[in-house]
């Protein structure tokens, strides 16, 4: 608790008042009385710049607001004095008491300029004394000490001493604060000789206690601390500087208990105690009250009982009795006062001293109340440091003309601030870290080191805390994705087995059960699905398309889907659709289709009889034209709760536990749509009665799109020449049926091709040994034999050229593992289940080495891809940056597509050497590379090596995202080359 | 952006990518006569044409290990040629790094990302 006391000296030394709110308060009092008998302008202004001053005390608003009075009243007698007064009271207001010191420093500058005008010399060094205090607080010692050092300079040509001996004190602290003992006495004892020469007893004091606080640092320095506590006390009596005796005495007290001499320390601290509580001084009451408990305590601990024999005839209770009450009354004061900081080190000291008496319910209990104190200051200080870094910000952008001119010298003589601005906004971010340094280490050496160490310490173990929380809800996610994905493989197996076992016509009984392992494995995939989109949502890598659509297909395509589910239950499942909104847009068709889908599908799922209602209303189209439409979704249902509003949009929660029986799901469909809604920029409300119905609404913002482009879009779709592929013989292996048929029939109807079918892998095999084919399309789950053994046994025991057969994967998983084992297998390629007609020709025709054949090349958009198919790459970025100019395009792919086998070449080299840094150098000058290229997942995974090879360094991970990298840029490439080459 | 006169302006830097990225995007709205040098020592031998600008990678021995780095390329420019505006270009995040470039003379310091150009271009743009 040492800290207090020699903090509290360097505020009330530079601070116009001391801490008296009682004294504030009285002054403010009679401040009041005497404005309205003053009968000239200039008496007003300079009360009300007094009331101004006066005020920071109590109310920092109020004083601002007579500052500003003073301030219009003399500019409207032009009274520059009093502008300059006003400004100069203003600027203490923000400065001690809302520590807003931008705005304080704003306004000694402005006081400054005038004094400065008038040569109102002994009120400029009074306003360097101020401003090198906020230079200080800002992080800027040297600057602080070059203000101090005027001022003092300023007053010694003045030859006010007064004004000296002050700022030499000031000095001395500061020397205090940046922990040069040897100068901080110097100073100090320079300002005690000349408070002698004075004659004054206030400064005298304050040199004394200032003295003696710097002798109480040393062991050996109890006599002389005492000695100068003494003389400080003796002249602050003599001036009758009411507080300061309090707090003269309760350095004392203090100094007392630091030698063990308990009894005498208790007898000083009750004295400060009973002035602090005589002058309403809450603070000083609670340290007090806090410093005695502590000092009971240890008396009773104190392996000399003879203390503690003195006062309770030995017995330890009653004194441990003693600080229990002082502590809790300490306590509430801290709380009432809002002091946090002393809260919290007497938390914990009371938690240290009940521990060491074995009370450890009380420890726990104390220690609980320390840990929510910690909590809340954390939390605080968090605040407190994005302000400070903001205000460091605004500071250094004012700033950085002359700091820079000190850091580059000469060579930026002609640099103007315009320039410096955009520098400073670059630099900011490697600012905003020196002011985060600065601001630690200006808090250190404001408070004691070692509880701020503590803070410090505990600080870190918060954030470590926080970290570890994250990453672990990270692994969680991922856990479940990666679960998620791993059933779904095999519940392809288990729905096509049961699509196989339905045609064959079982028994009533029998069908009645594939019928139920059908149903069930559809709910089951669907709510893998959703929570693969869920995890890929919070994971941020849920991207948006922006491409063209029509708003109404969207919609028709909801009610198709959704028709049969609302004619069983026999509602009326319509649209509206506000005929002023245009019917192309640009956004992402496939996401606000499946957010229309799960909502109705929910409005659906919970209304018994009336009707399900999309509307669509145009709100406005701002100038931007940007068209904000409102979609809502009315249903006629048993509504939600009051109370269960608000949780409804919560991950698994139904509103009663009960309907999720009753009505099945997971409860994942409206977060996955609130978070949709979210990531296209909108927010999605809910109004529902109870029994009357619930209408969800949310509006999003949309561009008009072009229906030509969307046209050509399907057009090239359509117009996808199929005669390429001409002559091929093809041989399509898929057990389901239907899937058979629709790749016959797409083929066929596109091309003139020969296919033959497989339903199985072991008849695709057994009909590539007595045919001969161009191609095999491959479903990857089927009986039997899989189509990745199948590959692997072509691959491995047929001759050439059978076994080089070109094979693409069919398949419904479109993730990066799936695609990854297709290629393991020794597949070609992959195609994803379900497919159109222009994919599964274009698939067919990048494998064969076919040049593909259309009439525009739209579809370089990935408009047409199924629904979550992601390229590796995107060319938005390089569009926009070319403007769609293609020759510049084909110049940037051509040169990122021939600098792509360097990299990996040189990154291979590197790994072969272990050599980290140069990977990380290799990496990191192709990042803006895979920016060209809308490279995002490269982006990542080169940032993630870049940072394993600078931290962590652990080569088996380094290798293996240098191969993950290596085939992302393989696929990048392909789909690069593709492109252009069609 | 306003882009006012044309300018002259060197581009060094080893990656051919951002190079023509940041010649195509300088020259885009007005002819600013842009010149594009992959090591720093081209760039040195072609001083006395006198540029305007020059954007200097940081790190400019990326693939030719012997090459001089972005430094020490920008002390031999504002040693011979104080009056070329030299933007420093680097993907270090790093204040000191900033600072470094700063104090040995350059007037700019630009970190490689997505706005990066339309730093560069406004600065060139907004310079008197």
């Amino acid at each position: 608790m040492k800290r207090i006391f020699l903090l509290l000296t360097a505020i009330t030394l530079i601070a116009p008042y001391s801490f008296s709110q009682k004294k504030g308060q009285d002054r403010i009092d009679s401040l009041l009385n005497r404005l309205p008998k003053a009968k000239e302008d200039t008496n007003k202004v300079v009360l009300l710049n007094d009331l101004c001053v006066t005020c920071y005390v109590i109310n920092a608003d109020e004083g601002i607001k007579y500052g500003h009075q003073a301030l219009e009243l003399s500019k409207k007698i032009q009274w520059e004095y009093g502008i300059a007064k006003a400004y100069n009271n203003m600027g203490i207001n923000y400065h001690f008491a809302k520590t807003d010191y931008t705005k304080a420093l704003d306004y000694y500058l402005k006081a400054l300029k005038i004094f400065e005008e008038s040569g109102a010399k002994n009120e400029i060094a009074k306003c360097f004394i101020n401003i090198g205090d906020i230079y200080l607080r800002l992080s800027k010692p040297p600057k602080a000490l070059e203000f101090y050092q005027k001022s003092l300079k300023l007053s010694q040509e003045l030859g006010d001493k007064m004004a000296m001996q002050k700022v030499l004190l000031v000095i001395g602290f500061f020397y205090y604060n940046q922990s040069d003992s040897i100068k901080t006495m110097d100073y100090f004892f320079k300002s005690l000789k000349l408070n002698e020469e004075l004659g004054n007893k206030t400064g005298l004091a304050r040199a004394y206690s200032a003295i003696g606080g710097m002798y109480r640092q040393n062991k050996s320095g109890f006599i002389k601390a005492r000695y100068y506590y003494d003389l400080a006390l003796k002249n602050d009596e003599q001036a009758g500087n009411k507080s300061e005796i309090g707090y003269d005495n309760d350095y004392i007290g203090d100094l007392y208990r630091q030698e063990r001499k308990y009894s005498k320390s208790l007898e000083y601290l009750f004295k400060g105690l009973k002035v602090h509580i005589e002058l309403k001084e809450k603070r000083a009451v609670g340290y007090a009250y806090g410093v005695i408990a502590y000092v009971y305590f240890l008396m009773a601990t104190d392996d000399n009982r003879s203390e503690l024999y003195k006062m309770f005839g030995g017995r330890k209770a009653s004194a441990i009795r003693m600080a229990r009450e002082y502590a809790d009354s300490a306590a509430a004061i801290h709380k009432e006062t809002g002091d946090l900081y002393q809260l919290q080190d007497l938390y914990i000291y009371m938690s240290t001293c009940w521990e060491q008496i074995g009370d450890y319910k009380g420890a726990l209990e104390c220690y609980k109340n320390y840990i929510t104190v910690r909590d809340s200051i954390f939390n605080l200080e968090k605040d407190k440091k994005i302000y400070q870094l903001s205000m460091k910000f605004e500071f250094d952008k004012k700033q950085t003309a002359d700091s820079l001119q000190h850091a580059t010298e000469n060579h930026l003589n002609n640099l103007n601030l315009q320039k410096q601005k955009t520098f400073t906004y670059m630099g900011f971010l490697g600012m905003g870290l020196v002011a985060a340094m600065l601001f630690f280490v200006f808090r250190n050496f404001n408070n004691q080191r070692k509880s701020n160490v503590r803070l410090q310490a505990a600080q870190e173990e918060i954030i470590e805390q926080k970290e570890r929380a994250e990453q672990s809800e990270k692994f969680k996610q991922q856990f479940l994705a990666n679960m998620s994905h791993e059933i779904r493989t095999p519940m392809n197996a288990v729905m096509g087995m049961t699509n196989l076992l339905i045609d064959k016509n079982p028994r009533a009984d029998q069908q009645h059960y594939l019928v139920g392992i059908k149903k069930s494995s559809d709910i089951l995939l669907h709510i893998i699905n959703e929570i693969l989109d869920l995890s890929k949502i919070e994971s941020g890598k849920m991207e948006l398309e922006k491409i063209d659509f029509s708003l109404h297909d969207a919609v028709e395509q909801v009610l198709i889907t959704l028709n049969h589910k609302a004619d069983e239950k026999g509602l009326l499942l319509h649209s509206n659709i506000d005929n002023n909104i245009p019917d192309v847009l640009i956004g992402d068709p496939v996401r606000i289709n499946q957010v229309l889908m799960n909502l109705a599908g929910n409005a659906i799922k919970f209304t018994e009889k009336g009707s399900v209602q999309i509307k669509i209303r145009l709100l406005d189209n701002d100038p931007a034209s940007i068209f904000n439409l409102q979609f809502s979704i009315i249903d006629t249902g048993i509504g939600i709760p009051k109370d269960k509003l608000e949780t409804v949009f919560e991950s698994f929660s139904q509103a009663n536990t009960s309907d999720t029986r009753k009505h099945g799901g997971t409860g994942l469909g409206l977060t996955i749509s609130r978070q949709l809604v979210e990531l296209h920029g909108g927010t999605i409300s809910i109004e529902s009665e109870e029994g009357a119905g619930t209408v969800f609404s949310f509006i999003l913002g949309f561009e008009e799109g072009s229906a030509e482009r969307l046209q050509q879009q399907i057009n090239s779709d359509e117009n996808i020449d199929g005669s390429i592929l001409n002559g091929l013989k093809i041989l399509v292996a898929d057990d389901n049926e239907y899937n058979r048929i629709v790749a016959h029939d797409t083929l066929l109807s596109k091309c003139d091709v020969s296919i033959l079918s497989a339903s199985s892998g072991k008849e695709a095999i057994e009909a590539l040994r007595y045919n001969d084919f161009d191609l095999i399309l491959m479903d990857v789950q089927m009986p039997e034999m899989n189509g990745f053994e199948a590959t692997k046994y072509i691959r491995e025991d047929f001759a050439s050229p059978k076994k080089d057969i070109p094979i693409i994967a069919l398949t419904a998983s479109v993730l990066r593992t799936d695609l990854d084992k297709c290629r393991l297998a020794g597949m070609n390629s992959y195609i994803p289940k379900p497919f159109n007609p222009s994919q599964l020709i274009r698939g067919i025709a990048e494998v064969m080495g076919i040049k593909i054949k259309t009439k525009d090349i739209s579809y370089m958009k990935n408009g047409s891809q199924p629904s979550d198919y992601t390229n590796v790459t995107n060319l938005t970025y390089l569009e926009n940056f070319c403007e769609g100019d293609t020759a510049k395009m084909k110049k940037y792919i051509t040169i990122f597509v021939n600098s792509t086998p360097l990299l990996i070449e040189k990154l291979n080299a590197a790994l072969l050497e272990s050599d980290l840094s140069e990977i990380a150098n290799q990496v990191h000058g192709f990042k803006t590379k895979f920016i060209m290229m809308g490279m995002n997942l490269a982006k990542d995974v080169a940032n993630r090596l870049e940072l394993t090879c600078r931290e962590n360094a652990n080569f088996e991970d380094v290798k293996q995202i240098v191969e993950e990298l290596t085939q992302l840029l393989e696929i990048g490439t392909a789909e690069l080359k593709n492109t252009f080459d069609g | 952006m306003d882009y006012s006169k044309p300018k002259k302006i060197f581009i060094v830097d080893d990656d051919t990518m951002l190079t023509e990225a940041l010649r195509d995007y300088l020259t885009r709205k007005i002819q600013n006569e842009v010149r594009i040098f992959n090591t720093g020592e081209e760039c040195l031998q072609n001083l006395n044409e006198n540029p305007d600008f020059i954007v200097l990678d940081y790190y400019l021995n990326s693939v030719q290990k012997d090459a001089a780095n972005g430094m020490e390329i920008l002390q031999v420019i504002k040693k011979h040629y104080h009056q070329i505006h030299v933007i420093m270009l680097s993907s270090q995040e790093r204040y000191s790094v900033a600072l470094r470039t700063i104090q040995k003379g350059a007037e700019q310091y630009v970190i490689k990302d997505e706005d990066a150009f339309e730093k560069i271009a406004a600065m060139i743009a907004d310079w008197e």
